[in-house]
C-alpha cells in the first residue's frame, strides 16, 4: 500500500474538482481494500464524509423516496419509511456483506463498487485495469458473467443496483457544478462501451441521490439472492422483481438479473412476454425457462444459467399467489 | 490478555517481507538485488547465498528457506528484504529483478509420475509410495457376488486459522538468538533455525506466543516466517518481525492434500466384504512437508474399521507445483473416510440393506484384526457409538421415510447420513513418541504447569493443568500454565495427531506425580506415618482412613523449609509400535477411538443449494478430561467438516491461487453451520491419563462423507467430488476447464 493524505471534502464542488491523483471516499469498504492491494496509489483521499446534506432519506408521498448517496445501507434498511414502503429495499440490504459492513458502506458506494473479479483484483494486468487480456476467457471464470460480456467478462457486484433497476430508480449526479438526473438503466454500461469501468461517471463526477418513484399499487416485489456462503457474500446470481398481476394474467412487471452480466441486467425478450402473461404454474415455468436465451456461458458458469431460471420461476410462482 | 506474535514489538526493530517466485516453475539463473538495495531506509536483502548454515530442511530435506536452484510454487520466496517500515520492504521487493528460465508446470498430480513429465526434484517427482496387503486380493474379488468401483476426488482446503503466521526475531545478549513466534511445533522450529544460522541449538531460543488457531497449519509454514525473522536479524543485528497478511498466508502456507481415489470393493450376497483395493494419489505440491506421514495414516486406515479377508493399498504422494500440502487436522484420514464411507453405502444399496445394518455387519467388535494386521486389544467401541448415533437421530426411520419418491422428487428432499470411523492416535509407528512437562510448585502453593504441548486454542492448557491439579488435589485457582519455549522444556514432539492430552497429559501426570511423591516423603517422615498412607484430595493432606495431616499450603512449605523444592519433570514415552513399510503390516497405532456421525439435510433441487439442518456426533474419547472442551471440539469439527462437504475449495488456476482471503475462500459463517448435538462415550484406555484418549481429529474426520451420505439420501444421487457445492449438486458435475466458449448449450429443455 502506497502512503496517501488524507482530507475531509469541504464541499461538493471542491470535491468534484478534484485531482486525477485523488480519489473520493463514501463509505471507503471498497476503496481502502483496491488502495491496500495497490490497486489504486492516490496521494489523496477525499472522504466525502463531511457533506452531512448527502446522508438523508427522505419520504413524498405520491413523489417517492430520495435516499442521500451517502445513506449507509443500516440507515436505509432502518428508516421506517422504506420499511413501510419499500420493502424489498430492506430485503435487499439485508443481504448485503456483513452488519459490520453495511454500517460502514453507503447506497451511493454500493452502486460505484468495482468488480470483484479475481483477475482484477489479483495481480493480472487485465483489460479493466487498461491491459489487454480478459484472464477470464481461459482461466477460472465460475463467477464471471453469462451474458452481455466481451471483451472483459466481470459480473456487477452490486445488489442494490438489481433492486433499484427493478424499481425504475433514477440518479442524481453532481457534474461540472451543475445537478443532473439519469435513469438509473442509463447509468450503467457494458465492457464494449468502456471495459476499464462499470458506469458512466467522469473523473469528479459524484452521486449525490438515488430516487425511487413509488411503487404502484398493487405491485409486489421481491430481491432474492443466491449465494455460496449464507452470509457475507456476494450473489452468485440475484434477482430483482416488480410484479403486478390481475389474478390470471400478469399485467406488468419488470425483471432484472444480477450476478450474471457486467451491469444490472435486464432481459428484454423476456420483460416484453411479462404483459399479459397468464399465470399459471405451466405459463410461470415456460416463462421462466425463456430467461437468459442469449446468454453465452463461459466454460465453469453454466450452472448460472439454471440457477436463474430456476429462482424465477419459484419468485414468478410465489408472486402471482395472492 | 492474550498477546499474539504480530502483538510483540521492540525498539529499533525493523520489518520484514519475501520477494516471491515470479512462475511456479523456473531455474533462477540470477537475483539482482542491487536497486532494492539503494533504496533508501532497506537495511538487508537476502537471498540463498546469504544462509548461512542449511537452506533446506523437511522430513525430505527439500523445503527451501529461499528459493535456491529453482522455484517450484508461487510462494517460494527467492529474497528476503528487512526496512525500516513494511512498505519500504515491499518497495524494494518490487526493485529485485530475477532472470529465470521458464520450466513446463506440473499441476495435475495424476500426470506428475508420468514418464514425460519433467522432474520437479532430482530424485523425482514420488514422494513416496505405502501399500498395505492382506490376504489375497484376487481371491477375493472371484468370491464376490458384488464388485463396486468408483473414482474420487477430494480439494485441497485452507487450514483458515484466525492469527496468520508472525514472528519476531531478535539477537540475544550471549551472540545468540531469540524468536517469538506462534508455532504448532517448537523443537522442529528449533531445529531447522539453528541449522540455518549454524549455530548451535542452545543459542536460539524459541519462545511460543499464544496462538490463533492453527489446525496442523503452523507447522513449516511458521517454522519459514521464523526462520526468515531470524536471518534477517541476525543480518542486522536488530530485531526483525515478519506479519503475514491473510493473502501472504494463503499464498504461501501449505494446504490439506488433495486425493484422487480409486476404490474397488467385493462383497459376498449379504454384503459381507471379501476383497477391498485402493488405489490413491496424493498431492504433496511443491515440497515434501507431511507428505510421507499423511500418507502413511491414509494407507493404514484406507479400508476404514471394516474386516475383509483381503485388502489391497497403495497410496503415492507426488510433486507438482501447486502449493505445497502438509498437516491438516484429520491428516490424511478425512480424504479416505469420504470414498470409505461413501462406498459402504453404495454396497449398502446393492445389497438391500440400510447404511447402520452394513456397517454394523462389517464393523469391528472387540479383537478384530485391521488390515495391517493389527489384533485390537483395547475397547473395540465402534457399534456401541453408531448404535448410539443412530438412535439419537432416529435414523433408520428418517432413512427409510426419505427414499420415497415424493421426497426424492420434491423441489426440497430431506435426507439422513451416517458415517463411523476408527482413528489411530497420536503419532503411531511414524516416529518417536514422547513428550515433557514440568510441575513446578512454588514456595507459597501456586503452581506452574509446562509441557511441551502447543495450545493453539484447543484447550490444551486448561487440559493438562486440570490434570496436575487433579494428581495434586487441589484447585485450579492454583494453576497458571506457561507457555513453553525451547530452554525450559525437552523436546516433546508436535502438538499434532490428537495427541496433546494422551501425551503431553501423560507427562503432565508423571511430572504432578513425582510432586506428589516428594510431599508425601516429607510428610511421612515428619508425622511418622507411611507415605503410601497418605492422600492428597480437597486441598488437603490426609490419610485414607480419613484423618486430616495438614492444608496442601502448608504440606508445600514444609518441603520448602526442609529443602525440597517441588519441581519435577515427567516425560510420557510410548514404545509399542511397529511397522513394516515392505509388506504394509504391524501395529501402526498403540491404541485407537472410534466414532459415529449423522448428518441431516434439505437438499433445494432448483439450486443445488445443500442446507444441513442437524448434526450429531458420537465419540469414545475415553475420558473426558473436560467435558465442555471436548464438545468444543466436536462442534468445531462438525463446522470445519461441513465446509469441506459443500462449499471449501483452494482454487489453483497453473498454480496461482485464486482464493486468497475470505470473500473468496469460503468457510462456513455461523449461518452455515448446522444444528449440532454431541454425545460423549467412556471407555477408558490404558495409555492415557485417566483413561483419556484424544477427539480433536476424530471430531472432524467423517463430517464430509456423513453429509454427502445424507445427500445421496435426499436425491438419491451420489456425490464423488467434493466439495458439493452447488453445481456440483446441480449438474452432478464439476465444471470443468477447456471448453470451447459459447459452445455449451444455454437452450431450456424442450
Amino acid at each position: 500500500m502506497k502512503n496517501f493524505k488524507y482530507i475531509p471534502a469541504e464541499s461538493l464542488e471542491k470535491a468534484s474538482q478534484k485531482k486525477d491523483d485523488s480519489v473520493l471516499m463514501a463509505g471507503g469498504t471498497d476503496l481502502l481494500g483496491m488502495i491496500k492491494d495497490d490497486l489504486l496509489t492516490p496521494e489523496t483521499v477525499i472522504n466525502l464524509k463531511s457533506l452531512k446534506e448527502l446522508k438523508n432519506i427522505r419520504y413524498n408521498a405520491g413523489k417517492g423516496l430520495e435516499i442521500g448517496a451517502l445513506a449507509t445501507i443500516t440507515e436505509l434498511a432502518e428508516n421506517s419509511d422504506v420499511q413501510k414502503r419499500f420493502p424489498v429495499l430492506v430485503q435487499t440490504c439485508k443481504e448485503i456483506a456483513s452488519p459490520q459492513l453495511r454500517n460502514v458502506g453507503t447506497v451511493g458506494g454500493n452502486l460505484c463498487q468495482r468488480p470483484r473479479c479475481w483477475y482484477y483484483r489479483g495481480e493480472f494486468n487485465c483489460l479493466r485495469k487498461g491491459g489487454d487480456t480478459c484472464f477470464a476467457v481461459d482461466g477460472e471464470n465460475k463467477f464471471h458473467c453469462v451474458v452481455g460480456g466481451g471483451p472483459c467478462y466481470i459480473v456487477h457486484p452490486s445488489d442494490l443496483a438489481v433492486s433499484l433497476l427493478a424499481l425504475d430508480a433514477s440518479l442524481e449526479i453532481f457534474s461540472n457544478g451543475k445537478l443532473k438526473t439519469v435513469p438509473i438503466d442509463d447509468f450503467f454500461i457494458l465492457p464494449e462501451q468502456n471495459e476499464t469501468k462499470e458506469n458512466i461517471l467522469e473523473p469528479g463526477e459524484i452521486v449525490t441521490k438515488i430516487i425511487v418513484p413509488e411503487i404502484p399499487a398493487g405491485s409486489k416485489c421481491a430481491f432474492i439472492k443466491f449465494k455460496e456462503r449464507a452470509s457475507w457474500d456476494f450473489a452468485v446470481v440475484s434477482l430483482g422483481i416488480l410484479l403486478n398481476t390481475n389474478g390470471s394474467t400478469i399485467k406488468n412487471g419488470r425483471i432484472v438479473f444480477g450476478g450474471v452480466a457486467p451491469r444490472p441486467w435486464i432481459d428484454t425478450a423476456l420483460n416484453t412476454k411479462l404483459t399479459g402473461a397468464a399465470t399459471d404454474e405451466k405459463n410461470l415455468k415456460s416463462l421462466a425457462d425463456s430467461a437468459l436465451l442469449e446468454a453465452e456461458p463461459m466454460s465453469k458458469n453454466d450452472y448460472k444459467i439454471i440457477l436463474v431460471r430456476n429462482l424465477l420461476k419459484q419468485a414468478l410462482i410465489d408472486l402471482s399467489k395472492n | 490478555m492474550a498477546r499474539y506474535a504480530a502483538d510483540y514489538s521492540l525498539p529499533h526493530q525493523l520489518y520484514g517481507c519475501v520477494k516471491y517466485a515470479d512462475y511456479p516453475h523456473a531455474e533462477i539463473l540470477n537475483i539482482d538485488i542491487s536497486e532494492a538495495l539503494k533504496i533508501n531506509g532497506v537495511e538487508a536483502v537476502l537471498t540463498y547465498k546469504d544462509v548461512p548454515g542449511e537452506n533446506r530442511f523437511g522430513l525430505i530435506p527439500n523445503i527451501r528457506i529461499l528459493a535456491d536452484d529453482r522455484t517450484r510454487y508461487l510462494g517460494d520466496a527467492v529474497a528476503l528484504i528487512a526496512a525500516r517500515t513494511i512498505e519500504i520492504a515491499k518497495q524494494a521487493a518490487r526493485h529485485i529483478s530475477i532472470k529465470y528460465h521458464k520450466l513446463p508446470d506440473v499441476i495435475d498430480p495424476r500426470e506428475s509420475l508420468k514418464e514425460e513429465t519433467i522432474k520437479i526434484h532430482e530424485e523425482g517427482n514420488l514422494v513416496v509410495h505405502h501399500k498395505v496387503l492382506k490376504g489375497d486380493i484376487a481371491r477375493g474379488f472371484k468370491q464376490s457376488v458384488h464388485v463396486i468401483e468408483q473414482d474420487f476426488s477430494t480439494p485441497a482446503i485452507e487450514h483458515a486459522y484466525l492469527e496468520p503466521e508472525a514472528a519476531l526475531a531478535y539477537p540475544d545478549e550471549q551472540d545468540g538468538i531469540a524468536v517469538i513466534g506462534c508455532l504448532q511445533n517448537i523443537y522442529t522450529s528449533h531445529k531447522v533455525i539453528a541449522a540455518a544460522l549454524n549455530l548451535p541449538l542452545a543459542k536460539v531460543k524459541i519462545i511460543q506466543s499464544t496462538m490463533g488457531g492453527s489446525f496442523g497449519g503452523k507447522d513449516e509454514a511458521s517454522t519459514l516466517v521464523a526462520a526468515r525473522a531470524a536471518l534477517l536479524a541476525v543480518k542486522t543485528k536488530r530485531p526483525v518481525k515478519i506479519v503475514n497478511s491473510r493473502e501472504d498466508s494463503m499464498i504461501q502456507s501449505y494446504k490439506r492434500h488433495p486425493y484422487y481415489l480409486n476404490y474397488r470393493w467385493g462383497c459376498d450376497q449379504d454384503g459381507r466384504l471379501l476383497a477391498m483395493q485402493h488405489d490413491i494419489i496424493a498431492d504433496s505440491g511443491a515440497y515434501c512437508s507431511m507428505t510421507p506421514f499423511v500418507t502413511w495414516r491414509s494407507v493404514v486406515q484406507a479400508a476404514g474399521p471394516y474386516r475383509c479377508p483381503n485388502v489391497k493399498t497403495d497410496v503415492r504422494g507426488v510433486y507438482t507445483n501447486n502449493n505445497y500440502t502438509g498437516a491438516m487436522r484429520g491428516f490424511g484420514s478425512p480424504q479416505v473416510n469420504v470414498a470409505i464411507e461413501i462406498m459402504m453405502d453404495k454396497i449398502a444399496e446393492k445389497t438391500n440393506k440400510s447404511p447402520l445394518e452394513i456397517r454394523l455387519l462389517n464393523g469391528f467388535g472387540d479383537g478384530a484384526v485391521t488390515a495391517t494386521g493389527q489384533k485390537l486389544s483395547h475397547d473395540v467401541s465402534l457399534k456401541q457409538v453408531l448404535t448410539i448415533a443412530a438412535e439419537k437421530s432416529d435414523f433408520e426411520n428418517k432413512w427409510r421415510q426419505n427414499r420415497s419418491k415424493e421426497n426424492q422428487s420434491a423441489p426440497v428432499s430431506k435426507g439422513i447420513g451416517l458415517s463411523c470411523s476408527y482413528r489411530g492416535v497420536s503419532l503411531g509407528a511414524e516416529g518417536v513418541d514422547a513428550a515433557s512437562a514440568v510441575v513446578h510448585v512454588q514456595p507459597d502453593g501456586s503452581i506452574n504447569v509446562s509441557s511441551g504441548i502447543i495450545d493453539m486454542g484447543q484447550g490444551a492448557q486448561t487440559a493438562l493443568a486440570q490434570i496436575a491439579a487433579e494428581v495434586l488435589g487441589v484447585s485450579m485457582k492454583r494453576m497458571r500454565f506457561l507457555e513453553p519455549d525451547t530452554t525450559r522444556v525437552a523436546d516433546s514432539g508436535p502438538t499434532v495427531a490428537s495427541r496433546g492430552t494422551i501425551m503431553g497429559g501423560g507427562a503432565v501426570k508423571i511430572a504432578a506425580e513425582k510432586v506428589a511423591e516428594l510431599i508425601k516423603e516429607i510428610l511421612a517422615e515428619k508425622h511418622k506415618i507411611r507415605k503410601e498412607s497418605l492422600l492428597l484430595k480437597n486441598e488437603k493432606i490426609e490419610t485414607k482412613s480419613g484423618k486430616r495431616v495438614c492444608t496442601f499450603t502448608d504440606a508445600v512449605k514444609l518441603c520448602y523449609a526442609k529443602g525440597t523444592p517441588l519441581f519435577a519433570n515427567g516425560v510420557r514415552y510410548i514404545a509399542e509400535t511397529d511397522w513394516n513399510e515392505k509388506t504394509g503390516r504391524g501395529n501402526a497405532y498403540f491404541t485407537y477411538v472410534y466414532g459415529a456421525n449423522v448428518a441431516e439435510v434439505e437438499v433445494d433441487r432448483e439450486t443445488g443449494k445443500v442446507n444441513v439442518t442437524r448434526f450429531i456426533s458420537v465419540h469414545d474419547v475415553g475420558k473426558a478430561i473436560n467435558k465442555s472442551m471436548v464438545e468444543g471440539q466436536i462442534y468445531g469439527g462438525i463446522a470445519m467438516g461441513t465446509g469441506y462437504a459443500i462449499m471449501e475449495s483452494f482454487i489453483q488456476e497453473s498454480g496461482m491461487a485464486k482464493t486468497i482471503n475470505f470473500d473468496e475462500y469460503y468457510i462456513p459463517t455461523a449461518l452455515d453451520v448446522p444444528q449440532m448435538e454431541s454425545f460423549i462415550v467412556e471407555n477408558p484406555d490404558k495409555h492415557g491419563p485417566f483413561g483419556a484418549k484424544s477427539i480433536g481429529e476424530p471430531a472432524l474426520e467423517i463430517v464430509a462423507p456423513t453429509i454427502i451420505n445424507a445427500i445421496f439420501n435426499a436425491t438419491g444421487k451420489h456425490i464423488y467430488n467434493l466439495p458439493a457445492s452447488l453445481e456440483e449438486v446441480l449438474l452432478g458435475k464439476k465444471l470443468r476447464r477447456d471448453v470451447e466458449r459459447g459452445s455449451l448449450s444455454c437452450k431450456p429443455e424442450v
